[in-house]
């Protein structure tokens, strides 16, 4: 198995989802924070890091 | 559903793809050590090196080696001027246990932590664990990085944990079968303990046991142990088998090896640690298919990265591809011994594989233990056996001995102990005892 053109679409389509995760995660703990929610920002630079890890993993298609 | 990988599109790449993807990395690395590691910052400029000297993976041999006592001396408590993120960022430390000094450290920001439960989930699949599993955990939980590795990972694949920890064996092999559990953890003097009491206590392992699944790793052991784990838990009946896998404090704990179906060596994860194999002597690369010591480089680590690290694993690295289809991750064949370990008696170098290699070859022997005694003249070498009354004879004896002389060049002195006398372990196993 190796990845197919159609595969690296979609690699390139989810990839593109997970950033603007990534923008929404970043905005929505820049605002907890401006409010004081605490516990809302930690649980979502929890998220943040989840998020990083998918950006990570989804790296390698930009080797292809 | 029955995963066939975990991360397809990166374990599947070819190579050249995760070349880039490597050198992609290791330039970011050496220009983050460079600038947030006190230890490598001042080491690279007292060596006039800079990041901007990487230009290839081969570029890394320009770099000094860190070794152990590196890390003790400059790393210990909270990472000393290994450490690269504020203290703050760290979620959380492991460590050796330190019996022989300063403990090694291993740090993890909150994206290590979560990089490294992906490995592990990685290497879950690889082994052939996936949902539904029932995954019986018995590395200790606590400072060593086994019992907690291999426990939050698993809900990642979709499998059940149970977080036994270890003792209390007899309650254990219980709750095996009761839980149906189908996947075990732990060192393999410990599956190889619950697999010889299984087998004494004569439970049918076809009907009773459904472990498929073995992961065994932290320490050195051979295909013989293998053969008798996987036949005494009935892991091939089940389309199962004893997979190693392979870790590291320094690496991130276990998950950064494993083997797959096909047993043929552990697939080192080079997308997160370059890998080199070396002269222990030397420092200089030896060729796949030859003897050496792994060296390692951090990737991805944010905490406590490191560059050119020496684990002291010997190792044979065999980088044809593999049948799995994950041509670009090299396989090691199982790790030898640590140079640490190797015993070195009468001029000549045992690796304590090659020890348990000969003994285990003999379905008679259940149990041994080596005692090398240097601290009176002539040197003493006494290879107990614990063998079964009803299975003694010279002509064993004979033929062990023969195969010492003739395969180690030593001529031990035998003894033949009742069934149950020597040790069991588990954890990590000491059946070589050195007295200096």
């Amino acid at each position: 198995m190796s990845i197919q053109g159609g595969e690296l679409e979609e690699l390139h389509e989810l990839s593109s989802i997970v950033e603007e995760l990534d923008q929404k995660v970043l905005e929505a703990t820049k605002r907890a924070e401006e409010k004081g929610l605490m516990q809302i920002a930690r649980v979502l630079r929890t998220i943040k890091s989840y998020v990083d890890l998918l950006k990570r993993g989804l790296e390698v298609k930009d080797q292809l | 559903m029955k995963l066939r990988y975990w991360e397809p599109h990166v374990e599947t790449a070819p190579k050249k793809v995760v070349q880039k993807l490597q050198l992609k990395r290791l330039k970011h690395m050496i220009d983050y050590v460079y600038w947030r590691s006190p230890f490598y910052g001042r080491k690279f400029r007292e060596m006039g090196l800079h990041p901007s000297d990487v230009n290839s993976l081969e570029d890394i041999r320009k770099f000094p080696f860190t070794t152990k006592d590196d890390l003790r001396g400059h790393g210990y408590p909270h990472g000393g001027e290994f450490l690269c993120v504020p203290r703050e960022e760290v979620v959380c430390w492991h460590m050796s246990s330190g019996t022989t000094g300063v403990p090694i450290l291993g740090g993890y920001t909150r994206r290590d932590y979560d990089t490294w439960m992906n490995l592990m989930a990685r290497c879950y699949v690889v082994a052939g664990v996936g949902p539904g599993d029932v995954i019986m955990n018995i590395y200790g939980y606590g400072l060593f990085t086994g019992g907690l590795g291999f426990h939050e990972s698993a809900f990642l694949v979709g499998a059940t944990v149970i977080p036994w920890g270890t003792g209390r064996t007899q309650a254990l092999i219980k709750s095996l079968i009761d839980f149906k559990a189908t996947v075990m953890t732990g060192t393999p003097s410990y599956q190889y303990y619950i697999a010889s009491l299984v087998r004494e206590m004569g439970i049918d392992v076809e009907r009773d046991l459904h472990l498929r699944i073995t992961m065994p790793g932290a320490e050195m052991w051979t295909e013989e142990m293998r053969r008798r784990i996987e036949e005494w838990l009935g892991l091939k009946a089940k389309g199962g088998g004893a997979r190693d896998i392979y870790g590291a404090t320094e690496l991130c704990g276990p998950g950064a090896g494993q083997e797959c179906v096909y047993e043929k060596g552990f697939h080192f994860w080079v997308d997160h640690f370059l890998l080199e194999i070396i002269d222990p002597k030397t420092g200089e690369p030896v060729e796949p298919g030859e003897e050496g010591e792994m060296v390692f480089t951090s990737l991805v680590k944010e905490a406590t990265p490191l560059v050119r690290y020496r684990l002291g694993d010997i190792t044979v690295l065999d980088d044809e591809p593999c049948e799995c289809g994950r041509v670009a991750f090299p396989r090691c064949l199982r790790v030898r011994a640590r140079v640490d370990d190797v015993v070195h008696y009468k001029g000549v170098k045992i690796m304590p594989s090659a020890i348990q290699e000969i003994i285990l070859r003999h379905k008679e022997v259940l149990e041994y233990q080596v005692v090398i005694d240097k601290s009176k003249l002539p040197y003493e070498f006494v290879v107990k056996l614990e063998v079964p009354s009803t299975e003694r004879s010279s002509v064993l004896i004979e033929r062990i001995l023969a195969e010492f002389k003739n395969n180690l060049f030593v001529e031990p002195k035998i003894e033949v102990v009742s069934p149950g006398s020597l040790p069991r372990f588990e954890g990590k196993s000491k059946r070589i005892i050195v007295k200096e």
